[in-house]
This record gives C-alpha cells, sequence and structure tokens, in this order.
C-alpha cells in the first residue's frame, strides 16, 4: 500500500454539490454563504430588553426561541469580567472601589474605554493571534532551534492590537511590511515550524522546501480568509471550492520566502549604521600597517580560509604530503578538497580516487559530516564529505598518485570551515626508482611553507606560535597585537554593517513553481501564476511578476473589501474571544464542512461595522462590550440549560476557566510581583532552548521571570511547567481556539508546585505589609485581592481556622486554587 | 503490588480527603475546537473505561520505540544475497543519495544470523535474548516511511503524520477509550535514560485533542512534576488546606448550582491528591523482588543505561498491570552521532553492540514476564522504530545512512498471529517490494486489536475531521486472524 494512492472519495456527494454551486454562479448567486458578497441587514426592531443594535439580534432569535435572558451581572462581577477578558489580569481593590463609587450613568462606558486603552489589552489579545498562527521561537522538527530574533514580533502584534492598527494595514504589514519598513511584521510569513535538518537526499529536500511554502499558505488561508486552502495541496479540496491549482497559485505568492533573519531597520540600525565609517577608517589603517609589515619582510599573501594555493617549479612526484602544524582557530584541521595539478599542455587534478589516487592521513575523525581521509580526493566540493584530523596539531594528510607525474600546483579547499590550516609545510616524494632527476628517492622535499606569508587577521596563534622567517621577536609581538586588534575591529564591523537582525523572513528571487502532481514534487505540473482562489477573486499578476509585488498585491488584496471573508472572519474572532464560541463555531472554517453562523444577519452586521470604521478592531470590542448581552450574569439556569446547553444563544455569560497565561498572569498580579515592563527579549522557561537533546526547565522563582507570560519565550512542543498543562497549545498547529480540560495533573501544578506556593508566600508577606497583624484583617484582605469580593461570615471563620492553624500563605495557597479564582464568570 | 500496609494508608486517606463532594461522580469538562465526531467522549470523564468500536483483542499497548532507526538488515531481515555481494556496489545505485549524502558499496550484516524458535526464524546474534523468544513474534518486514529524517519519522510512527502539533497513538487510543485506572495518567511515556528521543514530546503530544489525552513523562527515575505536596508543610496543615478549598469551592458551587465545570474542577482536586498516593506506589520498581529484577537486567548495576532501561520496563509493565491504557518506552535518545540511540552513521558495529546489551534482555525480560503473569493474553507489544537503514555503508564511514523505504517491526500479545512474517523488502533489504506496508497501515492494524475502527475514530480540527491514519490506511487482516 502506498502514501500517494488515490483516496476513495467517500465524499462524492460533496464535490458536487460545490461544483454544482460553482457553475451555477452565472444563473444565480448560489455560492456558500461565505462566500457571498457582504450586504448590511435591516436591524431588528428589538424590545424592552434591548439595548444596543447586538442585543437586537440576539433577542430576536432567543425570544424565537422561547429562552429569557439573564439578569445583568453585578458591577463587581462586571469589572473583574472586563478585566480579566480585556487584560488578562484582574482588578485592584482600589480599581473596583473606584468603579463601584462612581454613580455615573456611563460609568460602565467609561470603564469600557479605560480598559481598552490599557496596555495590557494588547498584552492579552495579542495572545489569541500568536495562539491562531501557532507563532513560537523555535523551529520545531527534530532540531527545535532556537530563534533568539523572533521576539519583534510578538512586540508588533501588541503594538498593532494597542494602538487600534486598522486590520487592513495589520494583514498588509504581515504579508509585505518589509515594503514598509515594517520589517518585524512579517514574522508572519515564517511563524510556523520548519524542518532545519539537512537532508542531502534531493528528493526530500524538495518536500522540505514545500513543506515551508505549505506552512505560509495554510496559514495565510486559515487566519485571513478562514479557508483550508492547505486541504487542496494533494487533490482539489474535497469539499470546498479551491482546486489544487488554486493552491499552488497562492503558494506562488510566496515563492521568494524564506525561513530566515534580515536586519532589521529602525532607529537602532540607524545607530549602528553611524558608527560603520570611523570603524572602517581605523580597519583601513591598521591594514595599511599590516601591509607594511609584509613588504618590509618580503611575505606573501595571507592563507585564504577557502582555497589556498601553492605553485612551484615542476617536480615528478609519486605522493604529495600537507604538513599541519596549526589552524587559524586552533581547532583539528579539516580539508575538503586537495588537488595535485600536473604540468604539460593541458594540466589536470591527479589527486582523484578516478586516476587512481589514494589518501591517508595522521589520524581522522568521524562524526558531525566529518568522513574518512579519501574525502578530499571525491572530486566533489558538496560539503558533505570532507577530513577531520584526529588532533589540533601536528597533523598530515597525504595523497599518493597512481603513477609518478610532473606536477607544479597544489590547492586546497577547507570551504571556509573550522580548522583552516595557517602553519603547514608542503612536502613532495618521489619514489619512483627508475627516476631521472637528482632527488634522493624517498626523501621528502619541502616546496613551499606558510612560513613566509603573512598571517592572516583571523588567525588566533600568539606571537609565541607565530612562525614567520627572519622576523624578530619583538617584531612578533607588535604583529600579533596588530592582528587581534583588526580581528577584533573586523568582526565589529561585520556585525553592525549586518544590523540589528530579525526572524521575519528573508526575499529571494521567486522560484518557478508548479501544480504538483498528488502533491509530489518530482512530479511537477502545469506552472503556478500567483494568485488567489479562483472562486474569490483575482491578483491580476504575471507569472513572472516581481517577488515582492506578489506580496504587496495579496496584502492589498485581503484588506480592499474586494471580498467579504477578512472582515467576516476577524468579526467572528472577536465574538469568539468575548463569547467563549464564535457566531460561527469553527473560527478558520468558513468552508462547506465549517458551520454556518448561528445568527446570520448579526455577524453580517458586525462584519460591515468592521470595514465602515475603518476596520477599528476597538471599535468592535466596544459596540459587543456595551450590549446587554455581554453584561448578563453567568449562573446556570436549569431550563435555558436544556433547551440550548451550550449558550449559543446567548441567555447569560458563559462561564470559563482561565486560560494558562491569564491565571499565571493574576497569581503574579494578586501577590504583587507582576513585572509589568513591555517589550523586548523575552524571559526563559527552559534553560536550554534551542537544542534537539531536550530542554530543563528554568526555575520560576527569580523575578526576572515574573513579566507576562506572553513574554515568555515560546519553545514549540515543550510544555511550560505548571501553567503548560492548562491547554497551552504547542504551536505545531495552528490554534484558532484553544480546547479546554480539566485534569488532576492541572490541579497537582496549581496545588503544589514551588512556583504557586512562593507566589503564595509573597502574597501573604504583601498582605501583612497592607494589614498589619490582625488574622482577621488578613483574610479579609486576602480575599479581596484574590477575589474581588469581601468574605462571608462562614468563609471568614473557616479561613482564620486555617491561618491559626497554619500561616496566612496557606490562606493565600488555597484563594489561588478556588474555582471562584480560576473563572471568568 | 501494594503492600496491605500502603492499601491501609490508603483508604484512610482517601476517607479523610472526600470530603462529603464524593457522590459527585468525576465529570471533567472537555470542551473541543469546534464540533466533535459521534465518538467524541464529549463532557464526560476524559479517563473513564469506554467501550471501543467492536469486541477488542487487547486492552492495554506497550510501545517499544527503538529511537535512531534500527537496521533491518542487522537485526530480523535475513538477506543471504546481502551476505553474498558483500562489498559489491548495490546494482542501479551509482547515483543514490541518501540524509547524508552519498553511500558506498554494499556490507554484509556485521551480526551472524541463525534460525531461532521452532518455527527457525532467521535473527541474527545483535538480540539473542529477543531472538529466543521469535515464536511468539509477528514480524512486518515491509514498512516504509514518508520521510529520511528522524524528528519528522519519530512523529510519522508516534502520530501518522510528519508535520508538527498532530495527536499520537496514545492520545487517540485514550481518548477512544479512556483508561481502567482513574488514579493513574491513562498514557505514560517513559523516556530513555540516556536522555528524551529525537521528536521529543511529539511522541506523545495530544495535538489538538484535549490536554487530558497528552501523554505524561514518567519514568523510573523522574517523577512526575508537582505530584508531592510542597516542603514545608505539615500532613495535618495539608489537610486543612484542602479542606478549605473544598469548603470554598462547595459554596461557590452552590451558588452555581449544577455547573459541570465547576464540579470537574472539584473532581480533579480529589484525583489528583489519590494520584499522590498511586503515582509512587506504581512507580516503585525497587519493591520488585530479585529473581523480577535479575530477569530484566535491572540488577546489573556496571551499566546504569541497562539496569535504567530495565527499570522502565518493569515500570512499563507495573503501570499497565495496575490499568494503564498506553505506555510508550523509549529505547534510545537523541541525535547523537549514535552514540545514544541506533543512528549508527559512522561506527555501526561498536555502536550497535552497546545499544543491543541495553535493549536487548529488558524487552526480552518484559514479554517474558507478561506472559508468565498471563497479562501478555490482552496486552499488545509493539516494536518499532521511525524507518531503516541503508544496506550499504555511506561513503567515508563505516555505518549505515538512513532508508525510509524498508524497515521492519514487530508485534506479540493479544493474540496477533505468531510466529508470522509479512511482506518482504528486495534481496538486499533496500526497498519494501512484497505487500508493502505504510505506517498508516500498521496503525490501523493497531487500532483493530483494540476495536477500533480507524476510520471512526475522528476528531474535528480547523476544517477537517481528522484521524490517527489521515485519509490512508488498511488493517493488515492477515496480522490479526
Amino acid at each position: 500500500m502506498n502514501y500517494s494512492a488515490p483516496v476513495r472519495c467517500r465524499s462524492q456527494w460533496a464535490l458536487c454539490v460545490w461544483w454544482a454551486l460553482f457553475t451555477g454562479i452565472a444563473a444565480s448567486d448560489d455560492r456558500h454563504w461565505s462566500l457571498k458578497p457582504l450586504s448590511r441587514p435591516m436591524i431588528p426592531d428589538g424590545d424592552s430588553w434591548t439595548h444596543t443594535t447586538v442585543d437586537a439580534f440576539v433577542q430576536r432569535q432567543r425570544v424565537r426561541a422561547g429562552l429569557r435572558p439573564s439578569p445583568e451581572a453585578s458591577p463587581r462581577l462586571l469589572i473583574r469580567r472586563l478585566y480579566l477578558d480585556l487584560l488578562g489580569i484582574p482588578p485592584t481593590p482600589h480599581e473596583i472601589a473606584d468603579f463601584l463609587s462612581d454613580s455615573d450613568p456611563l460609568a460602565y462606558e467609561r470603564l469600557v474605554d479605560r480598559v481598552l486603552a490599557s496596555p495590557r489589552y494588547g498584552e492579552r489579545w495579542a495572545q489569541n493571534w500568536l495562539d491562531l498562527i501557532r507563532f513560537a521561537e523555535s523551529s520545531g522538527y527534530e532540531m527545535n532551534f532556537w530563534f533568539p530574533n523572533a521576539w519583534p514580533y510578538r512586540d508588533y502584534v501588541i503594538q498593532s492590537l494597542n494602538s487600534d492598527k486598522p486590520y487592513d494595514r495589520f494583514i498588509f504589514e504581515q504579508l509585505a511590511g518589509d515594503q514598509i519598513k515594517q520589517d518585524s511584521a512579517t514574522g508572519f510569513l515564517v511563524a510556523g515550524p520548519y524542518d532545519r535538518s539537512l537532508n542531502q537526499d534531493p528528493k526530500f529536500k524538495a518536500q522540505q522546501r514545500q513543506d515551508e511554502l505549505d506552512e505560509i499558505v495554510k496559514a495565510t488561508g486559515a487566519a485571513f480568509l478562514g479557508f483550508s486552502i492547505g486541504c487542496a495541496r494533494c487533490h482539489d479540496h474535497k469539499f470546498d471550492p479551491i482546486t489544487q491549482q488554486d493552491y499552488y497559485n497562492l503558494q506562488a505568492v510566496f515563492a521568494g520566502v524564506r525561513y530566515r533573519e534580515r536586519k532589521w531597520r529602525g532607529p537602532e540600525n540607524d545607530r549602528w549604521q553611524q558608527q560603520l565609517p570611523a570603524l572602517s577608517a581605523r580597519i583601513t589603517d591598521l591594514r595599511e600597517k599590516l601591509e607594511t609589515f609584509r613588504r618590509k619582510h618580503s611575505l606573501r599573501s595571507p592563507v585564504s580560509s577557502d582555497a589556498t594555493e601553492e605553485r612551484f617549479e615542476p617536480r615528478m612526484a609519486t605522493s604529495v604530503r600537507l604538513r599541519i602544524a596549526g589552524t587559524l582557530d586552533g581547532r583539528p584541521a579539516q580539508l575538503d578538497e586537495l588537488e595535485v595539478w600536473s604540468t604539460g599542455p593541458e594540466p589536470a587534478n591527479v589527486a582523484l580516487e578516478g586516476a587512481g589516487a589514494r589518501a591517508q592521513s595522521s589520524g581522522h575523525t568521524v562524526g558531525g559530516g566529518a568522513k574518512l581521509p579519501d574525502g578530499v580526493i571525491d572530486g566533489l566540493l558538496m560539503g558533505d564529505i570532507f577530513w577531520r584530523a584526529a588532533q589540533a596539531e601536528s597533523v598530515w594528510i597525504q595523497v599518493d598518485l597512481a603513477r609518478p607525474l610532473s606536477i607544479d600546483r597544489v590547492v586546497w579547499n577547507a570551504r571556509d570551515r573550522k580548522g583552516v590550516p595557517a602553519d603547514y609545510q608542503l612536502q613532495i616524494q618521489n619514489n619512483n626508482s627508475k627516476s631521472q632527476t637528482n632527488e634522493k628517492d624517498g626523501t621528502w622535499v619541502t616546496v613551499a611553507t606558510s612560513h613566509d606569508r603573512l598571517p592572516a587577521y583571523r588567525d588566533q596563534r600568539t606571537a609565541e606560535q607565530l612562525k614567520l622567517e627572519h622576523v624578530s621577536a619583538a617584531e612578533l609581538q607588535q604583529l600579533a597585537a596588530l592582528l587581534a586588534e583588526v580581528s577584533q575591529l573586523q568582526e565589529e564591523y561585520d556585525r553592525l554593517a549586518k544590523g540589528p537582525q530579525v526572524f521575519s523572513g528573508a526575499f529571494e528571487t521567486a522560484e518557478e513553481l508548479y501544480r504538483l502532481h498528488r502533491g509530489d514534487p518530482t512530479q511537477p505540473r502545469e506552472i503556478a501564476t500567483p494568485d488567489v482562489p479562483a472562486i474569490m477573486g483575482t491578483l491580476s499578476l504575471e507569472v513572472t511578476a516581481d517577488e515582492a509585488s506578489r506580496r504587496i498585491a495579496l496584502g492589498r488584496w485581503l484588506g480592499s473589501k474586494l471580498h467579504p471573508l477578512p472582515a467576516r472572519v476577524m468579526a467572528n474572532r472577536i465574538w469568539q474571544h468575548h463569547f467563549g464560541t464564535g457566531l460561527v463555531d469553527t473560527p478558520s472554517d468558513f468552508g462547506v464542512m465549517g458551520s454556518t453562523p448561528s445568527h446570520p444577519e448579526l455577524l453580517e452586521w458586525l462584519s460591515a461595522e468592521l470595514m465602515d470604521h475603518d476596520w477599528s478592531l476597538k471599535h468592535l470590542h466596544r459596540l459587543l462590550l456595551l450590549s446587554r448581552t455581554y453584561r448578563q450574569e453567568s449562573k446556570p439556569r436549569a431550563l435555558e440549560k436544556q433547551r440550548d446547553p451550550n449558550n449559543r444563544l446567548l441567555w447569560r455569560f458563559t462561564p470559563r476557566r482561565l486560560t494558562a497565561e491569564v491565571l499565571r498572569d493574576s497569581i503574579l498580579h494578586c501577590s504583587g510581583q507582576l513585572d509589568l515592563s513591555m517589550q523586548g527579549p523575552g524571559f526563559a522557561f527552559f534553560q536550554r532552548a534551542g537544542s534537539f537533546s531536550g530542554v530543563t526547565p528554568e526555575s520560576q522563582l527569580g523575578t526576572n521571570t515574573w513579566r507576562r507570560m506572553i513574554y515568555g519565550t515560546k519553545i514549540r512542543q515543550e510544555t511550560v511547567n505548571v501553567f503548560g498543562d492548562f491547554d497551552c497549545p504547542d504551536a505545531g498547529q495552528m490554534t484558532p481556539r484553544r480546547s479546554r480540560s480539566t485534569t488532576p495533573l492541572q490541579a497537582l501544578n496549581l496545588f503544589n508546585s514551588e512556583f504557586v506556593n512562593h507566589q503564595a508566600k509573597l502574597f501573604a508577606n504583601e498582605i501583612q505589609r497592607m494589614t498589619g497583624p490582625d488574622p482577621q484583617q488578613q483574610v479579609r484582605q486576602a480575599v479581596l485581592v484574590c477575589l474581588g469580593r469581601r468574605p462571608d461570615t462562614e468563609e471568614q471563620t473557616r479561613l482564620c481556622e486555617l491561618l491559626l492553624a497554619t500561616d496566612l500563605s496557606q490562606v493565600c495557597r488555597v484563594l489561588l486554587n478556588t474555582n471562584e479564582f480560576a473563572f471568568l464568570n | 503490588m501494594p503492600s496491605q500496609h500502603q492499601t491501609k494508608m490508603r483508604r484512610e486517606f482517601l476517607g479523610r480527603t472526600f470530603d462529603g463532594l464524593s457522590s459527585i461522580a468525576l465529570l471533567s469538562l472537555l470542551e473541543s475546537s469546534g464540533r466533535t465526531a459521534v465518538s467524541n467522549p464529549g463532557i464526560t470523564s476524559p479517563h473513564q473505561s469506554r467501550p471501543a468500536h467492536f469486541p477488542p483483542r487487547a486492552d492495554n499497548v506497550i510501545v517499544v520505540f527503538c529511537c535512531g532507526a534500527l537496521s533491518q538488515m542487522d537485526t530480523f531481515d535475513f538477506k543471504p544475497e546481502l551476505i553474498k555481494r558483500d562489498g559489491q556496489p548495490l546494482p542501479n545505485s551509482q547515483q543514490i543519495v541518501s540524509f547524508q549524502g552519498r553511500n558506498g558499496n554494499l556490507v554484509r550484516p556485521l551480526w551472524k544470523f541463525r534460525p531461532r524458535g521452532s518455527c527457525g526464524k532467521m535473527i541474527s546474534d545483535l538480540t539473542p535474548q529477543l531472538a529466543e523468544l521469535a515464536d511468539d513474534f509477528c514480524f512486518v518486514h515491509s514498512l516504509h516511511s514518508k520521510t529520511n529524517t528522524h524528528g519528522p519519522g519519530e512523529s510519522v510512527m508516534s502520530t501518522g503524520f510528519t508535520a508538527e502539533g498532530f495527536p499520537s497513538m496514545g492520545a487517540w487510543v485514550t481518548f477512544a477509550l479512556g483508561s481502567e485506572n482513574e488514579n493513574l495518567p491513562a498514557f505514560v511515556a517513559i523516556e530513555d535514560p540516556r536522555g528524551i528521543p529525537q521528536a521529543g514530546p511529539a511522541n506523545w503530544s495530544a495535538g489538538f485533542l484535549p490536554a487530558a489525552y497528552q501523554g505524561t513523562p514518567l519514568n523510573s527515575r523522574k517523577p512526575v512534576q508537582n505530584l508531592l505536596s510542597p516542603n514545608g508543610t505539615s500532613p495535618a496543615g495539608e489537610k486543612l488546606a484542602r479542606e478549605a478549598l473544598g469548603f470554598m469551592n462547595k459554596r461557590h458551587l452552590d451558588k452555581n448550582p449544577g455547573d459541570m465545570e465547576l464540579q470537574a474542577r472539584i473532581a480533579s482536586y480529589e484525583l489528583a491528591a489519590r494520584m499522590q498516593l498511586s503515582i509512587p506506589e506504581a512507580a516503585a520498581v525497587e519493591s520488585e523482588p530479585a529473581h523480577i529484577l535479575r530477569l530484566y537486567g535491572a540488577d546489573q548495576q556496571e551499566n546504569p543505561f541497562k539496569a535504567g532501561f530495565a527499570r522502565n520496563c518493569i515500570l512499563a509493565r507495573r503501570l499497565i498491570e495496575r490499568g494503564v491504557r498506553f505506555v510508550q518506552v523509549f529505547n534510545g535518545a537523541f541525535a547523537s552521532g549514535g552514540s545514544f540511540n541506533w543512528d549508527a552513521h559512522n561506527y555501526i558495529q561498536s555502536q550497535y553492540t552497546a545499544h543491543a546489551e541495553i535493549l536487548d534482555q529488558p524487552v526480552a525480560g518484559l514479554i517474558r514476564d507478561l506472559k508468565q503473569r498471563g497479562m501478555l493474553e490482552r496486552t499488545l507489544l509493539v516494536f518499532c522504530t521511525e524507518f531503516g537503514r541503508m544496506p550499504t555503508f555511506q561513503k567515508g564511514t563505516q555505518g549505515r545512512d538512513h532508508n525510509p523505504f524498508g524497515f521492519t517491526c514487530f508485534l506479540a500479545g493479544a493474540g496477533v498471529r505468531a510466529p508470522y512474517s509479512f511482506g518482504a523488502t528486495d534481496e538486499f533489504g533496500y526497498k519494501a517490494v512484497e505487500q508493502p506496508v505504510t505506517v498508516h497501515d500498521f496503525h490501523a492494524t493497531l487500532l483493530h486489536l483494540l476495536g477500533l475502527d480507524h476510520e471512526r475514530l475522528t476528531f474535528y480540527h480547523n476544517g477537517i475531521q481528522r484521524r490517527l491514519t489521515d485519509v490512508h490506511g488498511h488493517v493488515i487482516d492477515s496480522l490479526v486472524h
């Protein structure tokens, strides 16, 4: 049985259905609902309950179903809900008191505005976007390398949300931000996992590249369009009107995108570049000194870290040996190829296995690509086979020729690896007894050495290790100092010239891409033209369109209002994160297999509002938050629960457990330890990120780790200690909606972990500082900080008993574990 | 088995911690991302035992995963032609570039093959104790994979996909069947003493399934994280804290009557308290009698890797014995030039000799132990690896490169057909040619043995009803008859 065997389509009905829909468009618009143009619906009249337009739509359907809304939640609950929902941390007792004492009828509206203006809002809601596009700061797969410069994208998303960047612009920047100096924005393109292993097998190498592009196509399709375009990689989409050609056309938009870092332009880079001219002048000056030194001592040019050549008078040879006494970096010598060139009218490299040559060495190590010595005479500079000496000093590698030949040139290629020979002697032997020359048989004759070459500035040898003919010890000291200075300045120059780096993709000339039969890179068919799926429209680009113009065109098209999907999908996402479930409960699937909206006209209205208000997400937030629908109580009611158990008709506010991030941030907030510094490199959850040999959890007891969890470096695959078990996605697949589970391991983590118990102690200290020694006061304050309310008499008694039998930190530990603390109500 | 004393202690402890809430059934909310399949347990207890689609052969699974790609031609896939053509080029192979590059000539198996058991199956001297059990094994010689890279390869064997983020086999199985013992994790991943496997936690990920189905990493030396009460709290203090928490949660529940998710979370704390006792009890490998430690080689402290792996194998048996549904035991760790796993690119002879010493007796001991306890009848043992190796040595080395085109795994127990050998590679062991088996087919067959129809075990995720077997897979009928 075969992986690429044709799939028996058990859903051919679906194919028939969409094809019927597709071909019938001309007659009447029978397209799937999500593909139809957007139109503002009539707003229902509403009744005495309705307060806003959102309410009118919701109430109409609720009344039809015979369900009653829930009463409005208390102001105390409302402020807690708003804070946890929008900011991800609970309000302080002070903030609660302020709100409760505000008798202005517009107090709630003003609170909503205040909350939306808080920088904490971006930190909370950016997490939803990062989940969706499975952003992480490591590659995933077997290497799972850490990307130390991926974090700017996280800050970009936070800042975009906080500044209420119009959504169309947010889309454009993520696809083509490099064109308008928004370098961190294109982190979107390379946010997915990719396989960094150096596969030499061409078929699998092509597959790796296809997987890279596939991640970008899938993310673009799902995040902005809510369509599973990735499903059309191997065959036409089985359910949606997306053909395989559509898939490869969208791939062609990203044909030049590479998973690499690039320069991060901006004020920091400007500062770096300003330092270059002065540095350059100093380097030139020092190099001139080196050149003067070279001339004075009649030295040759330095060895190259790539190919080094030695020419000499023609000689008969049977063997050539390179003796290596030292290397540039002190590591064992490495050579990829060693060429020996014959004399005569048609010089040829005679140090080849194919020409009967053999290689030997003083010793070799195998591993990490290094192989036996005969790799140096395979005639290939592929880099997969090279020789590495067994030790760092006094080694040799030798080529024995098939027969005595006249030679005059030897070239060795270190391919810029580590272990470039710096101190060497090139020797020749002629073992041919019939030799007519006057050289003694069997003796090694040195034809060239490094001792008349100026050392390369990268040479790390000390003055004592440098060997130069006719140069005094004092001069060697001066030379070594000079070399070290040039080396250091050059390194600094290279770093600054490269600029600060951001892992947000590099852009190369777009490669030609084709529709691949069954998704197999060895079976290319029709050429792919950069475009969006035909059913949605067209970018009107040529096959040969320039790389950047492809991404620009897509970015513009997505935000052009030409197609209703971007607005519908985003409006639904906002709804989902406020209410727990989207109006469409398959948030990244608006296709045939996805759900239909529970409130179709409400979704249309919200989508139109989003577009008509300059794509403002905060406008949409406000519309939802000010509704009575949002302000309902969350208590279950028997009749409604039975009729509409999933609360799709919104007869209450859906309670839900806090996400891992909100839980952790709230604990730190209560204990008074939350570090609110924004931006910049993240803190580590693991000691050794970026290794394929496993990671060790970092202790979370250091204050430097007490920033908000979104600033924790996200390592793919790995579950963060304590909070990872609370349904944190592993960033392998896109997560438009987190799973939610309740497990005993969560209970163990929250009740027993050193982190929580440590915070409980600090929380207790904080309370003691605030209230003084009275246990009654302490309990009252702890409950107030943690749950936002005063304890009732029984709770007060019970918690005081615990305090007296143990200590305040146990009370704090218990409070941080309660359902009331852990749920958004 | 737990001592009487332990049992008594546990009973007393449970009596104390059940705070009037023990009558509430363990109800755990599992909200999936979007709609769910018919077979989804939905809002029920995640680990409560659930019936299979049809009567199963196996109740539990132990997977022994040989990380790094175990060579088929040096172990179980006997190829006389390879011995005969030792040192000659692989026909039509001048251009073969495999994972690390170019290849040299054919190299014969480095260990001698002999007929074993009453069936006479040819198995090499590399694993003499496993070889003795040949009559119990059902070999699949014609497996092939989609990738030649370890990480994705392990992912394919564990999840069916090369890409990141898909649920592992253990997650699917516990999602479908729950567990026989709610006081222990339903799915346990036991890491090798030398380190974690190349694809790491992807091997036991819940992917997009609820986190409840994620494998719990545990081995005989590494306890479950945060299992024990924090230092510095007295047992009496712990009890009071638990009771106060129970009190607070009950009052809150009274104000929100009938809220299942709140009830589930209360129950999860009770279950956690029971796990604090049941996990250390299950992991107490040292309580095994001396003859059992000897059987597995756990007494051979002079080889700490072997003793450690043997203890892991004993732990696997103890977990299965206590009703854990799915246990993955890893043999071998991450990429290390073949030093810590089966990835022998450079010096296969010396590296495999060391690795086989660690693998052979403990796994043979495990199978013998399961047999003598009558557990093998209802436990499926899966011996697998991510892909195979080349019949040639790599150019310039004394080891074999990756080969996804043919490799061998075997099954034992749970009424699988044994002794039996299914499918075949070509005359050199290079490519699966007779009745080739995809990993999807292999998975479909494993699920079938557990009473699960791989086409019905689905979960909706981002537009697709996902399966362990993607859109492929056929049960290999002849293995299960």
